[in-house]
């Protein structure tokens, strides 16, 4: 009763006029940064640091809380649309967001998406809602030996779900994790693989990787194969609704996404991207199992890793909310925003700015709200791009990259990093080399190195830290089950069938 | 936003057709400083990304400046991120020094990083024209820990060598500085373990993974008030009061005073009567009610220090800090 009373007071504050129109400026801005190239939330919320204090605390947090889901709204259109994620959490929906719009799909595609991102956003909110305090105390629970686990699990995880040789992968993995080394070194300062270079020494860049293996090498890919004319292919404008069948089997991922991303997303570092490998490994799972097809357009693989995207970054605001901690650098600038208002939050934040706490809480519904109501009309519009022959659309995609990624930092040695990455990745691609492995390992390659470190650290070199701590020793035991039973069925299949198999490759 | 957005590729596009940022600036400023300073935008340059402590407390006291009218002009911050502040910097020392480039800067910028990374400046390049503040360290333990004091701590750590694992916010950050200097004066030897922010050595202390943390006041203090940490010994100045009964290291004799001092730096070369416009607008901003509440909120000291004896204080550090010339990656 008090939590509903609570709310609605939240409410009270949320609809008013003022509320409403940050929380409309935030998903607008958080979309157009989520779907444009190069500047992402972070880079949005910088800009607009300096106008919290003006527009007070309760505005500033709907205002970035609207960026912040905004952006994981919009991540997903150019990855469905053209097969180039705007950011790390989004390059999962790539594999068979894009797949579904070459097919003339991209209609069904984008709308799951943006329903699977109202589903799990309005889920994760109820999470925050009744359970920040509890969940917070458990957050802070892990530490680097469980973080430094996850990511090898998930950097594993997503080894033997690329399509391709395991060594072509797992390769990838490696050199992703040798580019995330390059800069000055987090823990001790060091410069690595610098050369002496003021720029190097900043390190590669997410954005100009990102944008330059995926964006820009695909523009290249576009120009060297004159047969392709289109990107994809315009669907139909009745054919822009999912049908009943794409959502009946999109209703069981995007609850299933829900929980993985709310839960994954409660523990620090890398885990926002770490939990949509795991979504679409579950997905691509399940599907298997009932003999469904995946990999080639499956609707369950949008659904899956989109929802753990959003309500990952609902969990997110768990600690920032329950214990003043911001886990990533998005709730770090939130954290800014209050403090240059004059708000300290720390684990009383709750009790000490509960109409706060509350008029946010029913300002992130409204948000999301909002958002759907936002993004499937539009999804008209974004289809309508595919309709655009590709010498008109790869040129202004061009154009919109270079932009996005020099404009992030007004670095034109960014645009050399996205220029050189492009061309390793057009190269690497022609020898059947999946990126998707580099990047994910590139994201992933500081919380691997950091937590590897630290667990050493901290154990003094020994490596019993791994089975000493019960969090740690409960992943080491689940992935070593999953493990055996995957060597079993292998072992299983190879005596049916006569001969040892790449497991589920194809 | 649209229009933000659009403002801001706008702004990079004229950057980039310009040869460099710095030869922007000085290009596009012809005319000279005289006393009726400011006659456009100043441009405060923040080394380190938007939302950190330095890039906060300067915001604040910009945004003070702005509403007491103390200059006709608006300050305009510029985040320019990278090599622990240094790179922001040497945009600083390589701007025309008529005061409408200036930015803030922490005392380990100009003593700590030339010892320690190659930099393409002296730890005079530039005018330093007055110190604002100091943020002190505060060593905390979890409030059911067995430590009940410094001495304590201290105890365990020179009974046992490497006993007690103390988390801090990366090697040769002003946190890694302030445990140094206690291991230096006491002798005992503690498991320095590097985080990547201060947030993540505070999430390593509330999860046990670590006995002890040497955090900056603004992050540990809300949970020293929730009664979750309890403060052993601030690295703050003799006698700081800033976290009540908690003492300092120089008062206990096991430390010296380490702080993160936010300070205004200039290249060298602008004028006097320049210097004493900014000078005073920021001094005045400093001492104002206002910006009382919020340096107390975020364990924050009022720690005003001219030029000329800011320039001593910079020399002592200077030449102390040569000692970590082989430290990096230690």
């Amino acid at each position: 009763v008090d939590i509903v009373s609570n709310l609605l007071d939240g409410f009270t504050a949320a609809l008013t006029p003022a509320s409403l129109l940050a929380a409309l400026a935030g998903v607008l801005i958080g979309t157009l940064v989520g779907v444009l190239p190069g500047i992402g939330p972070l880079g949005a919320m910088a800009m607009l640091l300096g106008l919290t204090p003006t527009i007070g605390s309760t505005h500033a947090l709907i205002l970035f809380a609207g960026i912040y889901y905004g952006a994981a709204y919009g991540g997903s259109t150019t990855s469905i649309l053209l097969g180039m994620p705007g950011e790390a959490s989004a390059v999962m929906t790539t594999l068979e967001g894009h797949a579904m719009a070459k097919q003339g799909r991209a209609g069904p595609a984008l709308s799951i998406a943006a329903i699977g991102s109202f589903v799990a956003g309005s889920l994760g909110l109820v999470g925050l809602m009744l359970l920040a305090p509890p969940l917070s105390d458990l957050a802070v629970s892990f530490g680097a030996p469980e973080y430094l686990l996850l990511v090898l699990g998930g950097l594993l995880l997503l080894v033997f779900l690329t399509p391709g040789s395991t060594m072509r992968s797992l390769f990838m993995v490696f050199l992703g994790l040798a580019a995330g080394t390059v800069g000055l070194d987090t823990l001790s300062g060091e410069p690595r693989f610098t050369f002496d270079s003021v720029d190097l020494a900043q390190g590669l860049g997410l954005a100009p990787i990102i944008m330059g293996v995926f964006g820009l090498a695909e523009i290249l890919r576009s120009v060297a194969d004159s047969e392709r004319v289109t990107v994809g292919k315009a669907p139909a404008l009745r054919e822009l609704a999912p049908t009943r069948s794409d959502l009946r089997r999109s209703a069981r991922p995007i609850l299933r996404g829900s929980g993985i991303g709310f839960a994954l997303g409660l523990i620090p570092g890398g885990s926002g991207v770490t939990s949509t490998v795991v979504s679409y490994a579950v997905e691509r799972r399940i599907a298997r199992r009932n003999k469904r097809p995946f990999g080639n357009g499956a609707i369950e693989g949008v659904a899956g890793p989109e929802s753990a995207n959003n309500a990952g970054a609902t969990a997110g605001f768990v600690p920032l909310l329950a214990l003043g901690i911001p886990f990533s650098s998005v709730t770090a600038m939130v954290l800014a925003a209050l403090l240059l208002n004059g708000i300290v939050p720390g684990p009383t934040f709750i009790d000490d700015n509960a109409n706060l706490f509350w008029a946010v809480i029913a300002a992130m519904y409204v948000a999301n709200v909002m958002l759907l109501a936002l993004n499937l009309p539009l999804v008209g519009l974004f289809t309508r791009v595919l309709a655009v022959p590709a010498r008109v659309l790869m040129p202004c995609v061009l154009l919109l990259t270079l932009i996005g990624v020099y404009a992030t930092n007004n670095s034109m040695f960014d645009v050399f990093v996205m220029a050189c990455a492009a061309i390793v990745a057009y190269a690497l691609g022609a020898l059947n080399f999946s990126m998707t492995p580099f990047v994910l390992a590139f994201v992933l390659s500081d919380v691997a190195e950091d937590s590897l470190r630290q667990s050493l650290i901290l154990s003094q070199g020994s490596l019993s830290i791994f089975i000493d701590r019960p969090w740690s020793a409960a992943i080491l035991a689940l992935a070593f089950l999953i493990a055996l039973q995957r060597l079993v069925l292998a072992r299983i299949r190879a005596r049916g069938l006569g001969l040892v198999q790449h497991e589920e490759e194809e | 936003m649209k229009r933000r957005t659009m403002r801001a590729v706008a702004i990079g596009l004229t950057i980039a057709s310009c040869a460099s940022l710095s030869a922007c600036g000085s290009d596009t400023t012809s005319e000279g400083a005289t006393s009726d300073f400011p006659k456009r935008t100043i441009e405060m340059v923040v080394p380190y990304a938007a939302g950190g402590s330095t890039d906060a407390v300067t915001r604040f006291l910009v945004d003070l400046i702005d509403k007491q009218k103390l200059l006709p002009k608006r300050i305009q911050i510029v985040n320019r991120d990278g090599g622990s502040g240094s790179v922001g910097l040497t945009q600083v020392a390589s701007s025309k020094p008529d005061g409408y480039t200036i930015g803030v800067a922490q005392s380990t910028i100009v003593t700590l990083q030339p010892h320690v990374q190659k930099v393409a400046y002296e730890y005079d390049s530039w005018d330093a024209l007055v110190q604002l503040s100091t943020a002190p360290k505060v060593l905390v333990v979890k409030s059911d820990s067995p430590f009940k004091t410094a001495e304590d701590l201290i105890a365990a750590a020179k009974a046992k060598a490497r006993s007690v694992r103390v988390s801090q916010a990366g090697n040769l950050t002003d946190t890694d500085l302030a445990i140094r200097s206690i291991e230096d004066r006491t002798g005992a030897e503690f498991v320095r373990v590097p985080y990547e922010s201060d947030a993540a050595a505070l999430t390593a202390l509330l999860g046990g993974s670590v006995d002890a943390q040497m955090g900056s006041g603004a992050t540990v203090a809300p949970q020293i008030a929730a009664g979750k940490l309890r403060a052993l010994v601030s690295s703050g100045s003799k006698g700081s009061k800033l976290f009540g009964d908690v003492p300092t290291a120089v008062d206990l004799g096991v430390g010296d005073e380490i702080t993160t001092n936010q300070m205004i730096v200039a290249p060298a070369g602008v004028p006097e009567d320049v210097k004493r416009v900014l000078v005073d607008a920021f001094v005045k901003a400093t001492k104002s009610k206002e910006f009382a509440e919020f340096a107390k909120a975020n364990s924050r000291e009022v720690a005003i220090v001219d030029e000329a004896e800011l320039a001593t204080q910079l020399r002592e550090e200077y030449d102390r800090n040569a000692s970590f010339e082989d430290a990096a990656g230690g």
